[in-house]
């Protein structure tokens, strides 16, 4: 076990964890449960978080590697009354299917917008590749964002 | 003829109404609940593709600490079953155990541990000592139905399997007219056979549930499933248990794809909880997932066709060669659907359709959206382009000489059905040939484009298919309406919604049927205990089966609003007109439903407003689609790119057409994948080779090509406000319009999927 | 199958404190970001070094060369400005090509690449082609190009911290060529190949041919180099050379792909990129 203090959705938690514990399980018994298991190995996407800002699939994260740092999930896009504009985006152009990856897609198209420097369909497609989806074909997800995208 | 325009709310766009909780990634699904002391299951499986358990040796693992249960076949009664989530009598062969004493692929189970940790239930599984007698396998259905190969389901105790001792699980013939007659007289005769392989549903969400024993010793089971109440059944059977004894909760699920019309996993969980008296939670690895779980039945079809010197079809015989795997489950259905829809789309008078189901030492195959038809409309819509490219004619001019029309019946419908059978489906409504017009304006047919790129050829292809709208006779559906005092209203359905939408179109069809906004429907699905039955979501059953249930309550719901409001208006309820949450008199008096409910509730005549609703229907109107494919081929690699696919479609009035389209998007993606990068290979040894995402690859945002989806609005009459089914239809199209596409590029016939750059390089270089 | 056995975990700000770390303690083992060890490490796995915040996070280009530090990510590689034009956007290309996903990339790191050394990726089959030197930290005294790195299984054996690699920028018009096949964009490739060459006036006098997902390991087509340098680059000679490939390289087992194919197609790739190069220098 080892000591940690991590800021999750700007909550500071302090507590101990199993050294080999993976970021995802540690996330999903601490109530986080938009970050989902799918493949256990990173290649669904599933399970991504920002960490400092920064993609991540938790997953294949250890818990302890992301000791000290700050943890962003689906769940610091919205408020407890307001969606994110994003996330009302996803639901009025119908990119909600299964949801399963929407949280993880919802993460990745955010990361993409506020970080852009291309507005082309190409660089978005590849900004949230690594979240497989098996229900929408990612056509309305993409369309979703694209509604999104300004570019100053 | 009405449509959607004569609507309000049914043929509009209209959120979803689990939206805003997915969005927010709320804890919705199976595993996303905690429990006090819950033990997690590991499975033991077999390293060996066919073998007899001698002895099983569990006694260090269940020394381990933390280990709660370890169960073999030695602890749990023998009930021969199917894994099958299907109506019963299941048309599946029982030959399945919960546990056994032989194991038939690899990856079959062997022992299945609770524990409190993943980890410790994995350690407790590497501590079990097991002796194997191996026996010699089988992996090619040609090969394991020949006389002398060696038997897989040798048990006695096992039924319903066609010919046990020759591997064959089920066995189908059909014929009408005379085949071999038209043989003699034909023009032309073709010959071509064609083969599909082993493919993966891959729902993102893998397998998993929890069961416990709740305050009054019942088993509940939480569970990712497309079909809780066939789960309730099989479960209680293979438990021995009375299905009273039983709860099955479905929350929400992580998609399914056929995957999920199975009983996979939640008899051996709630075995666990029985001997432990705690929950468990069990938990499909990606890896189990990719072998262990189901997949698609591959099949091996053998096509000769007749046709006249003007291009009309005359006679068809199609035998198929199904491996099933070590289990038959859904073999024979599967079967039945490939013949059925091959022998759907073109009127030829002469057919003849046999088929095996066998059994190989391989991964089971089981539900996949399309269930076989995309086997079929592979192989039919391939062969259809060979036939027509040979004679000389036009792909689309050759299709539309021969398809089947509005006001045609479709004898094959008569010939082979599940359950007890139909009638020969007679078509009420047909868009395919629009379907086939706009589909064709869209991808540019007749016209001829430029490759992208020197050294690259570019080629069309088109593929029309058809499916089914639920399973005549045998899907039913049920559904109560409860109405509460402010106006709103309880739906409680058996429809599963697996992430197709479908609580929202049945909350639309509710909705427009009670002139009430859809916001005021509160659906609930799916729980055995409270809501009524459904067979469950499959066989793209939803909108049409359990649509028309819905209506069917709602007509009955509305019925007593308007005797309730007669009574308070004191006017005969012919004389009131209901609109926007009310009801009104000719002469303006109006109650509000809040005042209805109010009235029914507190003061005179009281009741609950409230109805069941019913459906089975006895037809399965055929929605269409035609797909369109524009690829690009490198001549020296054989290199594939996708630049355009285009898919028609005609579901009837789409109560959704929103959520119509996601369907078509995400049932299209799949179809590629099929096409162009989704195989399962086996070593010699019948071990799988792919067992992660990594290898097997299935669409990311990035391979996408251009989409455009198009609906063709026609209106069924035996539909709920004119629809019929989309979920599954759309996915047959892109193999065999791509397939089409590479042959129209480069002149290379691939007659197996996947379609790889190696396939095509091969038949380019003994060109 | 997993880290049963993990039970230290250090993340030291200082490349010594790593390199102690793992000299003292057996079963320890570094990782830049970790996306394969920790899903397919297992219970030889008794301690990890984590050496993201060791200080080797950084891409510089200098007048003749790019230093890129170990601890730099892919995903870092592929938005860094310095890889998105000529003559670095190989690097780009190469990385896209493997088929991993920008969100495993946005943690694999450049060093995690070379530790593990596999035979599929195309990154490194680049990074091969313009002879990038590897740096290894506590063993200052000689430059290892990345081709004998992973080829010195003793040297790898010495533990050294990889702090980082050099590439002398590429100086002809094409940079590294790459080329490669796979069934869908995303997917990894049935085979790759990265090629560098330049002139001296009309001949050719340096050439690396790197071939990907063959094996285990890369492949580098050292006979059909040698054939290549020293002369002038014309059509027989393609052919010669592009035959001399397909007879050379031995594929192992891949259920995407036979032997065969790949065979003819590392004749068909080294063809199609040696005529560009000729195609391009007659034109110009």
């Amino acid at each position: 076990m080892r000591n940690i203090s991590v800021f999750v959705n700007d909550k500071k938690i302090r507590t101990e964890v199993p050294i080999s514990q993976t970021l995802l399980d540690f996330l999903r018994s601490n109530g986080i449960t938009s970050v989902k298991r799918g493949c256990e190995s990173g290649e669904c996407g599933a399970c991504a978080v920002l960490i400092d800002d920064e993609p991540r699939a938790s997953c294949i994260t250890l818990t302890l590697q992301a000791d000290g740092k700050e943890i962003k999930t689906v769940e610091a896009l919205s408020t407890r009354q307001d969606l994110s504009e994003l996330q009302k985006r996803f639901i009025e152009v119908g990119a909600i299917q299964c949801g399963y990856c929407t949280p993880a897609l919802l993460l990745l198209a955010g990361h993409y917008l506020n970080t852009a420097v291309s507005p082309l369909e190409k660089d978005l497609r590849e900004a949230i590749s690594g979240v497989l989806c098996r229900c929408t074909g990612y056509v309305k997800p993409v369309e979703a964002i694209k509604k999104e995208i300004r570019l100053d | 003829m009405s449509g959607s325009k004569d609507y309000r709310i049914v043929g509009k766009v209209t959120p979803r109404v689990d939206g805003e909780k997915l969005a927010r990634g709320k804890g919705a699904f199976s595993d996303d609940i905690e429990f006090r002391e819950l033990l997690h299951a590991k499975v033991l499986r077999s390293p060996h593709p066919h073998a007899r358990i001698l002895s099983i040796d569990t006694s260090n693992a269940k020394a381990l600490r933390g280990v709660h249960a370890v169960l073999t076949h030695e602890d749990l009664p023998r009930v021969p079953h199917t894994t099958a989530g299907q109506g019963w009598p299941e048309p599946s062969p029982y030959d399945a155990f919960v546990l056994d004493n032989k194991v038939r692929f690899v990856g079959d189970r062997v022992a299945a541990v609770a524990a409190e940790t993943p980890g410790i239930a994995a350690k407790a599984c590497s501590l079990i000592d097991v002796d194997y007698e191996t026996l010699e396998a089988v992996f090619d259905p040609e090969k394991a139905s020949k006389p002398g190969a060696i038997v897989i389901h040798d048990e006695e105790d096992s039924s319903g399997i066609y010919d046990k001792s020759s591997n064959i699980a089920s066995h189908l013939e059909a014929s009408f007219g005379d085949v071999e007659k038209a043989f003699k007289d034909a023009y032309k005769i073709f010959e071509k056979h064609y083969e599909v392989g082993y493919v993966q549903q891959s729902s993102i969400e893998p397998h998993i549930c929890i069961t416990w024993l709740d305050e009054d010793e019942r088993l509940v089971i939480r569970s990712s499933t497309q079909v809780p109440f066939h789960v309730r059944r099989i479960v209680a059977n293979v438990l021995q248990l009375p299905v009273k004894k039983i709860r099955v909760i479905k929350p929400r699920v992580g998609g399914g794809f056929g995957g999920k019309q199975e009983i996979l996993n939640e008899e051996l969980c709630g075995a666990l909880t029985l001997a432990t008296g705690k929950a468990v939670r069990f938990w499909m690895t990606r890896e189990e997932e990719l072998y262990a779980s189901r997949t698609r039945h591959p099949q091996k079809l053998f096509f000769k066709t007749a046709v006249s010197e003007d291009g009309k079809i005359l006679a068809m015989d199609v035998r198929v060669i199904e491996n099933t795997g070590a289990y038959g489950t859904h073999a024979l259905t599967v079967m039945t659907v490939t013949g059925n829809k091959i022998f759907s789309m073109y009127n030829i008078p002469n057919i003849k359709f046999s088929g095996e189901a066998v059994y190989t030492n391989l991964p089971v195959a089981g539900a996949f959206r399309g269930y076989g038809t995309p086997q079929g409309i592979f192989a039919l819509e391939s062969h259809i382009d060979e036939i027509a490219d040979e004679l000389g004619i036009d792909q689309i001019e050759f299709r539309l000489k021969n398809i089947y029309h509005e006001g045609d019946r479709i004898p094959i419908t008569g010939e082979m059905a599940e359950g007890e059978g139909s009638d020969a489906q007679l078509i009420r409504s047909s868009g395919l040939e629009e379907c086939i017009k706009r589909g064709a304006k869209a991808i540019g047919w007749g016209i001829s484009r430029e490759p992208t790129a020197a050294g690259r050829s570019r080629g069309i292809g088109i593929a029309i298919n058809t499916q089914g709208s639920g399973i005549p006779n045998v899907d039913m559906a049920a559904c109560s309406i409860k109405m509460n005092e402010d106006g709103s209203f309880n739906l409680l359905c058996g429809a599963t919604d697996i992430g197709t939408g479908s609580d929202t179109a049945l909350a639309q069809i509710a909705a427009e049927a009670l002139s009430i906004p859809v916001d005021n429907i509160l659906v609930y699905s799916s729980d055995t205990d409270m809501t009524p039955f459904d067979t469950g979501a499959y066989a793209s059953s939803t909108t049409y089966i359990s649509g028309a249930a819905v209506l069917d309550a709602a007509k009955k719901v509305k019925s007593q609003i308007m005797d309730v409001a007669g009574e308070m208006l004191e006017v005969e309820k012919e004389h009131l007109v209901c609109s926007d949450s009310k009801v009104s008199t000719q002469e303006g008096k109006i109650v509000t439903y809040e005042q209805i409910c109010l009235y029914s509730l507190y003061q005179h005549n009281q009741f609950q407003i409230m109805a069941v609703g019913n459906n089975v229907s006895p037809e399965s109107p055929p929605p269409y689609s035609a797909v369109f494919a524009d690829v690009e081929v490198d001549d020296d690699t054989g290199q594939i790119r996708l630049l355009k696919l285009v898919a028609a479609v005609d579901c009837g009035v789409a109560i959704n057409p929103q959520m119509a389209e996601g369907q078509v998007e995400g049932a299209i993606t799949q179809g590629m994948g099929y096409a162009l990068s989704e195989f399962m290979p086996f070593d010699k040894n019948g071990n799988p080779l792919f067992k992660s995402f990594r290898d097997y690859n299935i669409f990311r945002s990035s391979d996408m090509p251009e989409i455009e989806v198009i609906l063709v609005e026609t209106y069924e009459p035996t539909g709920p406000y004119g629809a019929k089914a989309v979920a599954e239809v759309p996915i047959s199209g892109p193999a065999p319009a791509i397939a089409n596409a590479v042959s129209n590029a480069v002149r290379a016939r691939v007659r197996s999927l996947p379609i790889t750059p190696e396939k095509i390089w091969k038949i380019l270089k003994n060109k | 199958m997993g880290l049963t056995k993990l039970t230290d975990y250090y993340r030291p700000k200082k490349l010594t404190e790593a390199t102690r770390l793992l000299k003292e303690n057996d079963g320890f083992f570094p990782i830049g970001g970790g996306t394969w060890l920790i899903p397919y490490g297992g219970s030889e796995v008794k301690g990890i070094v984590d050496l993201s915040e060791s200080g080797i996070k950084e891409i510089r280009l200098e007048e003749t060369s790019m230093y890129i530090g170990a601890s730099t990510t892919l995903n870092d590689l592929l938005t860094a400005p310095e890889t998105s034009s000529h003559p670095y956007e190989f690097i780009r290309e190469t990385i896209i090509s493997e088929g991993s996903t920008r969100l495993i990339n946005s943690a694999s790191t450049v060093g995690g690449r070379i530790a593990l050394g596999r035979g599929d990726s195309s990154f490194l089959a680049g990074l091969i082609a313009v002879d990038a030197t590897v740096i290894l930290f506590g063993k200052m005294s000689e430059d290892v190009t990345l081709w004998d790195y992973l080829n010195n299984s003793e040297l790898q054996n010495e533990k050294h911290i990889i702090s980082g690699i050099e590439i002398s920028t590429p100086t002809n018009i094409h940079s590294v060529i790459f080329e490669s096949i796979s069934y869908i964009p995303s997917s990894p490739p049935l085979i790759s190949l990265a090629l560098y060459l330049t002139f001296s006036v009309n001949l050719i006098d340096s050439v690396r041919i790197v071939l990907s997902s063959i094996g285990e390991k890369l492949i580098r087509l050292e006979e059909a180099e040698a054939m290549l340098l020293g002369k002038e680059l014309d059509d027989k000679l393609i052919k010669s050379v592009s035959g001399l490939a397909v007879k050379i390289v031995d594929p192992a087992f891949d259920p995407k792909g036979s032997s065969e194919y790949k065979k003819a197609m590392a004749g068909v790739l080294i063809e199609r990129v040696l005529n560009k190069i000729k195609d391009n220098r007659g034109g110009s």
